[in-house]
């Protein structure tokens, strides 16, 4: 049988506008101008629509928004589909809308003509997806369906808007149940006139509480949306937000772990993504729009963190179940964010707990990790959520080292978050996040065996690095037109890092990290955000040596070996403010031109090495030119102080100054029926002040190690067509067009003695040039709620020259290779490679458990990652990624 | 390092293909020089053996390990130069003094035209040629002469650059030159740095007394018989009376007394090796000998170097014997 359902909501305008209006503005047009509706138009003459064969051979299931105009009779006069799903659904929508009769809407003067939002579902019944039932026999069930009732409703799941059947809906403080049907209705009987509660409570779901009003003689019609556990406000899949941000990129996670090769993680997704090149080993690199990985900057709730993965890139460093949303942003993004020549990822975690107290867990091949969150407090007003993780992996690998090697290797990672949120107060919210993690890997060698003939790296290898965060916001609302954030944090890093006794580095810093930000309307169609962004600490470092580093400037390996330290303590800030606007001048249509010029002053200060100011000026623009096409695009400059190494020396000031990149992208988005997109966009970045070394450099302590000379340019196109994950389907293809170079020296002819040796215009590929990277990614659920996706990517090989051969330095031991083609004039094959997974759902009363199995690399190509040579350079082989690898996992999750 | 440890651990795959490693000789190599100084003009009475960081005078003779699994015989051409007159891989040198040499017949000279044109060519950085010129050196009197006094203790490096290539001898017992066409990778080239300088304790090549096979001592040149497939543990015991003491000051201005470091590498032409490398004292590294279905012939050498520029080593012949 087919199953019809409907609901309109409570989305009115009287004297219905020529344009459709928003909610916000028919709402405050309402107010202001027009009496208030005191009786809502009710449909007294509902026709039904013919499922559309063709959707129903495809077993395709479909909402239509219309926006129904009806007059002061109940009639209706005009029928627009406003969202369309297309396969026949809008057609059929559209004409039985307009044969609906309405009793009228009325205000203080009687019968008036409004205009509502009304959403046609088509949903299949299970009997008719076996295929049995014709459609006369649903009118007829209709017809004659018992009508003394006088409260009934539908329930839909947000995000994925599928009616949630055989789920009770009580009524609160009474015994009074009602379960929802195969389209998720539901009705109740009888019910007592007066204010009351419904309340859904569902394993799967986050508790649903709707209070509303029965009315004496009529029927209450509610549309209960009840959100999935893990859901997140803002959207379903990959979109972008339009606005402020030329490509803005956003993950929500619920579908986004269903993508093979991400080990459920929704930050790595973003490694499939157009722009992001294909990092070395699957490291997760962050690569973006030909930028070095040191370019691009990683935030967690608009704080900026070091690095956003764990050793070898298998995991971010946050349980997923605490984030909310991730965005990327590959480029031509506002004054916000700054510091950066790259690409921008912002982590936000979760905004709102669960209301029961849930756990979760997840435990894959690599690591397993849990979560608790939920609520306390009189009204539920304190949020809180724990999360941990470890990796387990230090204790398989001693199993694939051969025991008389003696060597034990230890990977190690783990990560740790709380949250606490206060919802309490009326126009304050308060989060505060701690979090942190420690990666390492130690590898103990016997104490007889060398790493190598160097008697000053005998010993152990052990790198450990280790950050912690705790940050406090506090969101609030002065008033309609004037909002304010203000997140401080406080934090501290430490790396460490050990060849055997003699060669070490320790560093650890303390920093203090704060931004603000008002958000001010004046009036609609301008928003002025100031803000500043700062960040500073003290830092202190150690770097123990076999040798004098002024040996490095005139390298003698029979120079007699000398201990060195090199050590330092400093203070550094970089105070920066920014002041960005918004203008949407169309009071028509806001969304038809959104312009973001801003500017941003940069600071950086480093006691006793520099102090650098810059300027930034950018500009954005999206116009809606098209019903669903807009046109994007901006320009503007990106700037970036020098890197931690780049900023030393221990007898001179240093005289680095801002890196810089002048970005331009234009670009065409296009919404499509059916929750298709398409994105396409081209950008050219133009790249100067790059820190290169320093040719002249000859004397450890007199010359400085590095100068602003560098230049570099990278463009390209990025497309990405996109299925929104509705219904059984998701799926995107992703591909970038793209070229980066570099070059050192554009003003130095003497190029035999400058590296990379290039030819005579200085020109060579960036290191991790990608000219094609195609990413496709598809799922489909399958019958008994298995799930089946797979993705597939080809991406160009990373530049190289190879070595020709090898002359042997018989006071090391040790073969120099040489080459004599120019720096990067080849590339390694390319990379190809198909990842599955299948995953299935059990659900239970109060749990629910995802199981899968990730097969990496069911199909891979060549796929070197880079060449090894033998010791002398006469022989090479590729060193290749991943093997094929099934990694099963499951993720748990119990409401207490 | 950690790529090691991935690709160990199993994360990442390489090539079925595997590289040869560097202990197994199966081309031509160079593995080792030693320089010793042989007269000093100035001191009639010099004896100083195993020294090998000369003085600003001094006559220094070179010897080279150059081996390959077929061949025994070797062309060796020795170049030298300071450090100002190389580039990262060898000396730049004056061709023509050098062809002058070689386009005369030697037969046609006297013993001082030939003596002439011989200083004209190592003036020019043309310090030898085996088996016809053997590598010598007379260090100039004032090489260090634009130095501070503390200069002249730490010395300079002169840069040495080999160049090698196989030699067989044919019907006529003429030594013929094995190319590149004939073989590939059949020449090799290597370069070392010899310090000379007017150090109060300049360096002397270290020395192995003797191979300890299983605990064994094997005398110079014994051949030991071995097991296919079994392991053996081969220790080099270094003559301890070369291990220097030695005095070294700091950048600071410290003067300290330093005791030499010296690492030993294993060769082999065939069996396998867990680690090539050792470090003294704790010199020994287990060989496991080659399967062998008859007799086989199996070469091992062990060089020393102290890592002041003084480098020793010892020939190990064994027979593999057949089950």
């Amino acid at each position: 049988m087919i199953s019809l359902w409907l609901a309109f909501a409570p989305v009115w305008a009287q004297d219905a506008p020529e344009e459709p209006a928003t909610d916000d503005e028919a709402s405050a047009e309402g107010d202001e101008e027009l009496p208030p509706i005191l009786v809502m138009p009710t449909l007294v003459e509902f026709v039904q629509a013919p499922f559309p064969e063709a959707a129903l051979e495809a077993e395709i299931e479909g909402i239509v928004l219309l926006l129904i105009e009806i007059d002061e009779t109940g009639a209706v006069t005009s029928v627009e589909v406003l969202e369309a799903a297309g396969w026949g659904f809008d057609e059929a929508a559209h004409e039985a809308a307009s044969q609906f009769v309405f009793t009228p809407a009325e205000d203080e003067t009687g019968p008036v003509p409004v205009m509502i939002e009304f959403e046609y579902g088509f949903v299949l019944d299970a009997a008719q997806v076996e295929g049995a039932v014709p459609d006369e026999e649903v009118a007829e069930t209709l017809e004659e369906a018992p009508l003394p009732v006088n409260l009934e409703g539908f329930l839909i799941e947000m995000g994925s808007r599928a009616v949630v059947a055989g789920q009770v809906v009580t009524l609160a403080d009474s015994e009074v149940t009602a379960e929802t049907d195969a389209a998720g209705h539901f009705e109740f009987r009888g019910v007592p006139v007066g204010p009351l509660t419904l309340r859904v409570v569902s394993a799967d779901h986050q508790v649903l509480e709707k209070s509303l009003e029965v009315t004496e003689g009529e029927v209450t019609e509610v549309r209960l949306w009840i959100k999935p556990t893990g859901y997140e406000e803002e959207a379903v899949g990959t979109y972008r937000r339009p606005g402020e941000d030329i490509t803005r990129r956003t993950l929500t996670i619920s579908e986004i772990r269903r993508v093979p090769g991400t080990f459920g993680d929704p930050v790595r997704v973003i490694q499939n993504l157009p722009g992001a090149a294909r990092s070395p080993f699957g490291t997760g690199l962050l690569i973006i729009r030909g930028s070095n990985p040191e370019d691009s900057a990683v935030y967690v709730d608009g704080i900026r963190i070091p690095i956003i993965y764990h050793l070898g890139g298998y995991a971010s460093i946050f349980n997923s179940d605490l984030v909310e949303t991730v965005d990327y942003l590959p480029g031509g993004y506002g004054v916000q964010y700054g510091r950066s020549l790259g690409g921008v990822v912002d982590v936000t975690t979760k905004s709102e707990t669960s209301e029961q107290t849930r756990l979760t867990w997840s435990t894959d091949i690599m690591d397993s990790g849990g979560m608790v969150e939920g609520r306390f407090g009189k009204d539920k007003q304190h949020h809180y959520a724990v999360a941990a993780r470890r990796s387990y992996i230090d204790l398989f690998v001693p199993f694939f080292i051969p025991d008389e090697l003696g060597i034990v290797v230890k990977p190690r990672w783990l990560d740790y978050q709380a949250k606490y949120a206060y919802t309490g107060m009326e126009n304050t919210r308060f989060t505060a996040l701690l979090f942190g993690f420690e990666d390492q890997l130690l590898v103990t060698t016997p104490e007889d065996m060398a790493q190598g003939t160097d008697q000053d790296a005998q010993g152990d290898v052990a790198v450990r690095y280790s950050t912690h965060r705790i940050l406090f916001q506090v969101d609030h609302r002065f008033s309609d037109k004037l909002t304010g954030v203000l997140t401080p944090s406080f934090g501290a890093d430490f790396t460490h890092f050990g060849l055997g006794e003699e060669l070490k580095y320790d560093s650890w810093q303390v920093l203090l990290t704060a931004r603000g930000e008002l958000r001010w309307t004046p009036f609609e169609a301008l928003e002025v955000i100031p803000g500043f962004d700062l960040i500073g600490g003290y830092y202190d470092f150690k770097f123990e040596m076999p040798f004098n580093p002024d040996m490095l400037s005139d390298y003698d390996p029979l120079g007699e070996r000398e201990r060195t330290v090199v050590a330092g303590d400093d203070q550094a800030w970089g105070p920066d403010f920014y002041l960005k606007t918004v203008i949407r001048p169309f009071e028509e249509n806001r969304e038809r031109l959104i312009l973001t010029p801003g500017l941003r002053l940069n600071a950086t200060w480093l006691k006793d090495l520099y102090a650098i100011t810059s300027v930034d000026a950018r500009l954005a623009f999206r116009a809606q030119i098209l019903e669903h096409g807009f046109v994007k695009g901006g320009t503007g400059t990106y700037q970036q102080p020098p890197q931690p190494m780049e900023s030393y020396h221990p007898e001179l000031p240093v005289e680095l100054g801002y890196e810089r990149a002048w970005a331009t992208s234009l670009g065409w988005e296009q919404e499509l029926p059916q929750g298709f997109r398409f994105d396409f966009e081209t950008f050219y970045k133009l790249l100067d002040r790059q820190i290169v070394y320093n040719p002249d450099f000859e004397d450890f302590y007199k010359d400085q190690y590095f100068v602003n000379e560098g230049i570099g340019r990278a463009y390209g196109l990025e497309v990405i067509a996109q299925r929104d994950p509705i219904g059984r389907f998701f799926g995107w293809i992703s591909y970038t067009l793209s070229r980066s170079v570099r070059n050192n020296y554009p003003d130095d002819d003497e190029r035999d003695d400058l590296f990379p040796e290039t030819d005579d215009t200085g020109w060579y590929l960036y290191d991790y040039d990608q000219t094609h990277i195609l990413v496709a990614i598809a799922g489909y659920t399958l019958p008994f709620e298995v799930m089946v996706s797979g993705r597939f990517r080809y991406v160009s090989g990373n530049p190289t020259n190879p070595y020709e051969g090898g002359v042997y330095d018989l006071d090391q031991d040790f073969y120099y290779g040489y080459r004599t083609d120019e720096y990067n004039t080849h590339r390694l094959p390319p990379f190809v490679g198909l990842d599955l997974r299948i995953e299935r759902d059990w659900q239970f009363k109060r749990a629910r458990l995802n199981t899968y199995v990730d097969f990496l690399n069911v199909y891979r190509g060549e796929n070197p990652e880079f060449e090894q040579n033998n010791f002398d350079y006469t022989e090479s082989r590729y060193i290749r990624g991943l093997p094929f690898i099934p990694s099963p996992g499951f993720e748990l999750e119990v409401l207490l | 390092m950690i790529l090691s440890m991935l690709t160990l651990s199993g994360c990442y795959t390489v090539d079925l293909q595997a590289l040869t490693p560097s202990w197994l000789i199966d081309r031509t190599r160079i593995l080792a020089v030693e320089a010793e100084v042989t007269a000093r003009p100035s001191d009639p009475d010099f004896e100083d053996v195993g020294l090998t960081e000369p003085r600003p005078g001094d006559i220094v003779s070179f010897r080279s390990l150059v081996v390959h699994p077929d061949y025994s015989e070797f062309g060796v051409t020795w170049m030298g130069c300071l450090p100002e007159e190389a580039d990262n891989f060898g000396c730049e040198i004056d061709m023509e003094a050098i062809e002058a040499l070689f386009e005369v017949d030697p037969e046609e000279l006297t013993p001082a035209e030939l003596l002439e044109l011989m200083a004209a060519a190592q003036e020019a950085g043309f310090w030898g040629f085996e088996p016809y010129f053997p590598p010598a050196l007379t260090v100039p009197e004032d090489v260090l002469d634009d130095l501070t006094e503390g200069e002249r203790q730490e010395g300079l490096n002169y840069f040495i650059t080999l160049s090698t290539f196989p030699m067989f001898e044919d019907e006529e017992g003429n030594l013929v030159e094995v190319t590149e066409e004939d073989e590939p990778e059949s020449t090799e080239i290597a370069y070392k740095r010899m310090p000379v300088s007017e150090a109060l304790t300049p360096n002397h090549s270290p020395a192995i007394e003797h191979l300890a096979v299983d605990g064994f001592p094997v005398e110079v040149g014994q051949v030991m018989h071995v097991s296919p497939g079994q392991p053996y543990d081969l220790e080099p015991m270094l003559d301890e009376t070369t291990l220097e003491v030695y005095r070294y000051t700091t950048s600071d201005g410290v003067e300290e007394d330093r005791v030499e470091e010296p690492y030993f590498t294993f060769y082999a032409t065939g069996g396998d090796f867990v680690a090539n490398f050792a470090l003294y004292p704790n010199s020994a590294v287990q060989w496991v000998a080659p399967e062998a279905s008859e007799d086989e012939e199996v070469t091992v050498w062990v060089v020393v170097r102290d890592r002041r520029g003084g480098m020793a080593w010892w020939t190990q012949p064994l027979v593999v014997d057949a089950p």
